[in-house]
Protein backbone atom coordinates (compact mmCIF):
# COMPACT_ATOMS: atom_id res chain seq x y z
CA UNK A 1 0.00 0.00 0.00
CA UNK A 2 0.99 3.55 -0.79
CA UNK A 3 1.08 6.03 1.76
CA UNK A 4 0.74 9.56 1.44
CA UNK A 5 1.53 11.99 4.17
CA UNK A 6 0.67 15.59 3.71
CA UNK A 7 2.07 18.27 5.70
CA UNK A 8 1.94 22.41 4.90
CA UNK A 9 5.17 24.63 6.95
CA UNK A 10 2.84 26.59 9.51
CA UNK A 11 2.52 30.11 8.89
CA UNK A 12 3.60 29.53 5.56
CA UNK A 13 0.84 30.18 2.72
CA UNK A 14 -0.19 27.37 0.45
CA UNK A 15 1.61 27.20 -2.84
CA UNK A 16 4.43 29.73 -1.36
CA UNK A 17 7.73 29.42 -3.03
CA UNK A 18 9.51 30.15 0.73
CA UNK A 19 8.42 26.64 1.94
CA UNK A 20 10.15 25.27 -1.38
CA UNK A 21 13.21 26.97 -0.47
CA UNK A 22 12.69 25.68 3.64
CA UNK A 23 12.68 22.35 2.63
CA UNK A 24 15.22 22.55 -0.32
CA UNK A 25 17.76 23.83 2.26
CA UNK A 26 16.64 21.21 5.45
CA UNK A 27 16.25 17.72 3.46
CA UNK A 28 20.13 17.01 2.34
CA UNK A 29 20.85 17.45 6.20
CA UNK A 30 17.64 15.45 7.32
CA UNK A 31 18.53 13.18 4.63
CA UNK A 32 22.84 13.11 4.23
CA UNK A 33 22.38 10.03 1.48
CA UNK A 34 18.91 11.24 -0.37
CA UNK A 35 19.51 13.34 -3.76
CA UNK A 36 17.62 15.75 -5.55
CA UNK A 37 16.17 13.85 -8.72
CA UNK A 38 16.86 16.71 -10.94
CA UNK A 39 18.87 15.19 -13.75
CA UNK A 40 15.81 12.90 -14.60
CA UNK A 41 13.75 12.71 -18.12
CA UNK A 42 10.77 14.07 -17.78
CA UNK A 43 8.70 10.46 -18.63
CA UNK A 44 11.49 8.33 -15.89
CA UNK A 45 9.90 11.10 -13.66
CA UNK A 46 6.27 10.44 -14.75
CA UNK A 47 7.15 6.67 -13.85
CA UNK A 48 8.51 7.42 -10.12
CA UNK A 49 5.27 9.43 -9.32
CA UNK A 50 3.08 7.05 -11.24
CA UNK A 51 4.41 4.20 -9.56
CA UNK A 52 3.41 6.06 -6.15
CA UNK A 53 0.00 7.16 -7.47
CA UNK A 54 0.73 10.96 -7.24
CA UNK A 55 -1.32 12.72 -10.44
CA UNK A 56 -0.74 16.26 -8.85
CA UNK A 57 1.57 18.90 -10.30
CA UNK A 58 4.93 18.77 -8.19
CA UNK A 59 8.10 21.23 -8.28
CA UNK A 60 10.62 18.67 -7.19
CA UNK A 61 11.48 15.33 -6.23
CA UNK A 62 13.86 14.29 -3.26
CA UNK A 63 14.32 10.33 -2.73
CA UNK A 64 16.24 8.84 0.22
CA UNK A 65 17.63 4.96 -1.33
CA UNK A 66 18.36 4.52 3.05
CA UNK A 67 14.56 4.65 3.92
CA UNK A 68 12.98 4.64 0.85
CA UNK A 69 10.90 7.79 1.01
CA UNK A 70 10.21 9.70 -1.93
CA UNK A 71 9.72 13.75 -0.40
CA UNK A 72 7.85 15.91 -2.76
CA UNK A 73 7.65 19.29 -2.97
CA UNK A 74 4.27 20.30 -4.10
CA UNK A 75 2.86 22.93 -5.77
CA UNK A 76 -0.08 23.76 -3.90
CA UNK A 77 0.78 21.60 -0.58
CA UNK A 78 4.30 22.41 0.41
CA UNK A 79 5.12 18.84 1.31
CA UNK A 80 3.99 14.84 0.35
CA UNK A 81 6.12 12.11 1.96
CA UNK A 82 5.08 9.21 0.09
CA UNK A 83 6.36 5.61 0.98
CA UNK A 84 5.40 1.97 0.00
CA UNK A 85 6.26 0.05 3.14
CA UNK A 86 5.06 -0.53 6.45
CA UNK A 87 3.61 2.16 8.33
CA UNK A 88 5.68 1.07 11.61
CA UNK A 89 8.97 1.94 9.79
CA UNK A 90 8.10 5.00 8.62
CA UNK A 91 6.94 6.44 11.66
CA UNK A 92 10.08 7.19 13.80
CA UNK A 93 10.89 8.96 10.83
CA UNK A 94 7.75 10.92 11.02
CA UNK A 95 8.58 11.60 14.66
CA UNK A 96 11.64 13.22 13.37
CA UNK A 97 10.28 14.96 10.63
CA UNK A 98 7.77 16.25 13.29
CA UNK A 99 10.58 17.36 15.82
CA UNK A 100 12.58 19.73 12.68
CA UNK A 101 9.68 21.35 11.62
CA UNK A 102 6.39 22.58 12.72
CA UNK A 103 3.86 21.67 10.97
CA UNK A 104 0.03 23.80 10.23
CA UNK A 105 -1.75 21.89 12.93
CA UNK A 106 -5.16 22.73 14.26
CA UNK A 107 -6.54 21.16 17.54
CA UNK A 108 -10.01 21.05 15.95
CA UNK A 109 -9.16 19.76 12.78
CA UNK A 110 -5.33 17.94 12.77
CA UNK A 111 -2.87 18.73 10.38
CA UNK A 112 -4.56 21.65 7.85
CA UNK A 113 -3.94 20.89 4.01
CA UNK A 114 -5.39 22.28 0.67
CA UNK A 115 -7.95 19.71 0.21
CA UNK A 116 -10.46 18.82 2.80
CA UNK A 117 -10.26 15.15 2.11
CA UNK A 118 -6.53 14.97 3.51
CA UNK A 119 -6.98 17.09 6.56
CA UNK A 120 -6.79 14.97 9.69
CA UNK A 121 -4.28 12.77 10.12
CA UNK A 122 -3.17 14.39 6.65
CA UNK A 123 -2.74 11.10 5.17
CA UNK A 124 -3.89 9.70 1.90
CA UNK A 125 -3.24 5.79 1.49
CA UNK A 126 -3.66 3.99 -1.99
CA UNK A 127 -3.80 0.24 -3.52
CA UNK A 128 -4.61 -0.75 -7.16
CA UNK A 129 -6.56 -3.84 -7.72
CA UNK A 130 -8.39 -5.35 -10.57
CA UNK A 131 -11.48 -5.99 -8.76
CA UNK A 132 -14.54 -3.47 -8.34
CA UNK A 133 -15.73 -4.50 -5.40
CA UNK A 134 -19.51 -4.04 -4.14
CA UNK A 135 -19.24 -3.66 -0.79
CA UNK A 136 -17.12 -0.50 -0.50
CA UNK A 137 -17.09 1.51 3.37
CA UNK A 138 -18.31 4.82 3.84
CA UNK A 139 -14.74 5.54 3.90
CA UNK A 140 -13.18 4.61 0.84
CA UNK A 141 -13.58 5.44 -3.05
CA UNK A 142 -12.75 3.20 -5.80
CA UNK A 143 -11.20 4.99 -9.10
CA UNK A 144 -11.09 3.59 -12.28
CA UNK A 145 -7.36 3.22 -12.99
CA UNK A 146 -5.43 1.65 -16.00
CA UNK A 147 -7.14 -1.43 -15.90
CA UNK A 148 -8.47 -1.35 -12.67
CA UNK A 149 -9.34 0.43 -9.54
CA UNK A 150 -7.90 2.76 -7.26
CA UNK A 151 -8.53 2.39 -3.57
CA UNK A 152 -8.38 5.28 -1.36
CA UNK A 153 -9.23 7.14 1.30
CA UNK A 154 -12.15 10.05 1.13
CA UNK A 155 -11.51 11.76 4.62
CA UNK A 156 -8.82 11.14 6.66
CA UNK A 157 -10.38 13.70 9.50
CA UNK A 158 -11.31 11.44 12.87
CA UNK A 159 -9.37 9.08 12.57
CA UNK A 160 -5.93 7.67 14.12
CA UNK A 161 -3.06 7.20 11.65
CA UNK A 162 -2.88 3.20 12.96
CA UNK A 163 -6.40 2.58 13.11
CA UNK A 164 -6.72 4.21 9.31
CA UNK A 165 -4.25 1.95 7.75
CA UNK A 166 -5.17 -0.88 9.65
CA UNK A 167 -8.95 -0.46 7.44
CA UNK A 168 -7.20 -0.03 4.66
CA UNK A 169 -5.09 -2.83 4.72
CA UNK A 170 -8.09 -5.12 6.03
CA UNK A 171 -10.44 -3.74 2.92
CA UNK A 172 -7.38 -4.93 0.46
CA UNK A 173 -7.03 -8.58 2.26
CA UNK A 174 -10.75 -8.36 2.08
CA UNK A 175 -10.99 -7.63 -1.56
CA UNK A 176 -8.21 -10.53 -2.20
CA UNK A 177 -10.30 -13.18 -0.11
CA UNK A 178 -13.22 -11.97 -2.50
CA UNK A 179 -11.39 -12.85 -5.60
CA UNK A 180 -9.96 -15.95 -4.26
CA UNK A 181 -13.34 -16.75 -3.82
CA UNK A 182 -14.51 -16.46 -6.72
CA UNK A 183 -11.91 -18.35 -7.97
CA UNK A 184 -12.30 -21.39 -6.36
CA UNK A 185 -16.00 -21.32 -6.85
CA UNK A 186 -15.38 -21.04 -10.89
CA UNK A 187 -12.79 -23.65 -10.55
CA UNK A 188 -15.16 -25.75 -8.79
CA UNK A 189 -18.22 -25.29 -11.17
CA UNK A 190 -16.05 -26.23 -13.56
CA UNK A 191 -14.80 -29.80 -12.02
CA UNK A 192 -18.58 -30.45 -11.73
CA UNK A 193 -19.09 -29.78 -15.43
CA UNK A 194 -16.06 -31.58 -16.68
CA UNK A 195 -17.66 -34.70 -14.23
CA UNK A 196 -20.79 -34.86 -15.63
CA UNK A 197 -19.61 -34.87 -19.52
CA UNK B 1 -7.11 38.81 -6.16
CA UNK B 2 -8.70 40.98 -8.52
CA UNK B 3 -10.40 43.84 -6.23
CA UNK B 4 -10.26 42.36 -3.01
CA UNK B 5 -7.59 43.86 -0.90
CA UNK B 6 -6.64 42.50 2.83
CA UNK B 7 -8.08 44.70 5.59
CA UNK B 8 -6.19 44.00 8.89
CA UNK B 9 -9.38 45.80 11.04
CA UNK B 10 -12.65 46.14 10.85
CA UNK B 11 -14.78 48.93 9.01
CA UNK B 12 -17.52 49.29 11.41
CA UNK B 13 -15.85 49.04 14.88
CA UNK B 14 -11.66 48.64 14.33
CA UNK B 15 -11.61 45.01 15.90
CA UNK B 16 -9.53 42.25 14.32
CA UNK B 17 -11.44 41.34 10.94
CA UNK B 18 -12.59 37.87 10.77
CA UNK B 19 -13.88 38.13 7.23
CA UNK B 20 -14.28 40.16 3.78
CA UNK B 21 -17.69 41.32 2.20
CA UNK B 22 -17.49 41.76 -1.68
CA UNK B 23 -20.34 44.15 -2.46
CA UNK B 24 -21.27 45.06 -6.41
CA UNK B 25 -23.57 48.23 -6.49
CA UNK B 26 -24.35 49.46 -9.81
CA UNK B 27 -21.49 48.06 -11.42
CA UNK B 28 -18.87 49.24 -8.45
CA UNK B 29 -17.13 46.87 -6.16
CA UNK B 30 -16.50 48.30 -2.85
CA UNK B 31 -14.52 45.78 -0.34
CA UNK B 32 -15.48 45.73 3.70
CA UNK B 33 -13.13 43.83 6.55
CA UNK B 34 -15.67 43.08 9.40
CA UNK B 35 -15.26 41.53 12.79
CA UNK B 36 -17.43 38.74 13.31
CA UNK B 37 -19.73 40.87 16.06
CA UNK B 38 -19.86 44.01 14.58
CA UNK B 39 -23.44 45.41 13.96
CA UNK B 40 -22.36 46.80 10.96
CA UNK B 41 -22.28 43.26 9.39
CA UNK B 42 -26.07 42.81 10.00
CA UNK B 43 -26.97 46.14 7.94
CA UNK B 44 -24.49 44.70 5.21
CA UNK B 45 -26.35 41.30 5.26
CA UNK B 46 -29.51 42.91 4.58
CA UNK B 47 -28.20 44.64 1.23
CA UNK B 48 -27.75 42.58 -1.60
CA UNK B 49 -24.10 40.86 -0.98
CA UNK B 50 -22.50 38.62 -3.48
CA UNK B 51 -19.80 36.25 -1.49
CA UNK B 52 -18.68 36.19 1.99
CA UNK B 53 -14.73 35.52 1.37
CA UNK B 54 -11.61 34.84 3.40
CA UNK B 55 -10.29 38.04 4.39
CA UNK B 56 -6.09 36.68 3.77
CA UNK B 57 -6.96 34.98 0.30
CA UNK B 58 -10.47 35.79 -0.93
CA UNK B 59 -11.50 32.04 -0.96
CA UNK B 60 -15.32 32.48 -1.14
CA UNK B 61 -17.84 30.23 0.48
CA UNK B 62 -19.62 28.62 -2.37
CA UNK B 63 -15.34 27.87 -3.70
CA UNK B 64 -14.94 25.95 -0.77
CA UNK B 65 -18.38 23.95 -0.98
CA UNK B 66 -17.92 23.43 -4.40
CA UNK B 67 -14.16 22.52 -4.83
CA UNK B 68 -13.50 21.03 -1.25
CA UNK B 69 -9.86 22.66 -1.01
CA UNK B 70 -9.09 25.98 0.58
CA UNK B 71 -7.18 28.63 0.02
CA UNK B 72 -4.98 29.53 2.81
CA UNK B 73 -4.60 28.57 6.44
CA UNK B 74 -6.53 31.11 7.61
CA UNK B 75 -9.47 29.85 5.53
CA UNK B 76 -9.98 27.22 8.27
CA UNK B 77 -10.85 30.15 11.22
CA UNK B 78 -13.25 31.44 8.55
CA UNK B 79 -15.43 28.47 7.45
CA UNK B 80 -14.59 26.84 10.48
CA UNK B 81 -18.17 25.59 10.82
CA UNK B 82 -18.59 25.29 7.03
CA UNK B 83 -15.76 22.80 7.28
CA UNK B 84 -16.94 20.80 10.20
CA UNK B 85 -20.33 20.43 8.55
CA UNK B 86 -18.68 19.51 5.11
CA UNK B 87 -16.53 16.20 6.73
CA UNK B 88 -19.84 15.57 8.44
CA UNK B 89 -21.37 15.11 6.04
CA UNK B 90 -18.89 13.40 3.65
CA UNK B 91 -17.82 11.45 6.36
CA UNK B 92 -21.10 9.79 6.69
CA UNK B 93 -21.80 7.77 10.35
CA UNK B 94 -18.62 7.06 10.55
CA UNK B 95 -17.67 10.47 11.85
CA UNK B 96 -15.82 10.96 15.06
CA UNK B 97 -14.66 13.81 16.55
CA UNK B 98 -11.44 14.14 16.40
CA UNK B 99 -10.95 15.34 20.11
CA UNK B 100 -12.05 12.20 21.01
CA UNK B 101 -9.18 10.33 18.94
CA UNK B 102 -6.30 12.69 19.92
CA UNK B 103 -7.52 11.20 23.49
CA UNK B 104 -6.85 7.66 22.41
CA UNK B 105 -3.51 9.56 20.55
CA UNK B 106 -2.61 10.41 23.55
CA UNK B 107 -3.01 7.37 24.90
CA UNK B 108 -0.83 5.26 22.40
CA UNK B 109 1.91 7.73 22.23
CA UNK B 110 1.90 7.05 26.18
CA UNK B 111 2.04 3.47 25.53
CA UNK B 112 4.80 4.04 22.96
CA UNK B 113 6.70 6.15 25.26
CA UNK B 114 7.54 3.18 27.60
CA UNK B 115 7.91 1.34 25.15
CA UNK B 116 10.79 3.20 23.85
CA UNK B 117 11.94 3.77 27.34
CA UNK B 118 12.01 -0.16 28.31
CA UNK B 119 14.20 -0.82 25.21
CA UNK B 120 16.52 2.22 25.68
CA UNK B 121 15.74 3.81 22.61
CA UNK B 122 15.80 7.24 24.46
CA UNK B 123 16.15 9.38 21.62
CA UNK B 124 12.78 7.85 19.78
CA UNK B 125 11.81 8.52 23.57
CA UNK B 126 12.31 11.72 23.58
CA UNK B 127 10.43 12.52 20.05
CA UNK B 128 8.03 10.90 21.23
CA UNK B 129 7.87 12.75 24.74
CA UNK B 130 8.07 16.32 22.60
CA UNK B 131 4.97 15.19 20.28
CA UNK B 132 3.02 14.42 23.37
CA UNK B 133 3.56 17.42 24.96
CA UNK B 134 2.48 19.36 21.83
CA UNK B 135 -0.65 17.65 21.41
CA UNK B 136 -1.51 18.06 25.80
CA UNK B 137 -0.76 21.74 25.43
CA UNK B 138 -2.49 22.32 22.20
CA UNK B 139 -5.61 20.55 23.99
CA UNK B 140 -5.01 22.91 26.92
CA UNK B 141 -5.53 25.99 25.17
CA UNK B 142 -8.53 24.96 23.59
Amino acid sequence: MILHFIRNLDKIPFGSSEAAQILKKMLPQIFPEGKWLENLEEVEERKLTKAFFFEEHYKKLFFDPQSGLLLVLGSFDHLHILYDGPYNQIKPLLFHLHSIFSFAYDSNFGFLTTKLSTTGTGLKGKFFHELNYPKLPAFVEAIPYEGGYLYQNRLSIGYLESTFIENLRNLREMIQKHVDEIKSAGSLLAQKIYDRQ
Amino acid sequence: MGSFKKHSSCKGCNEPVSFSYKQIEKGKTSCYGLCSRCPLKQNLLDQKIETVSCSSCSKSLEDLQTSGTVGCLDCYTTFKETCHTLFKALNLSEFSPLEQNTKIDIQELQSSLQEAIAKELFEEAALIRDRLKKITTTLGGT
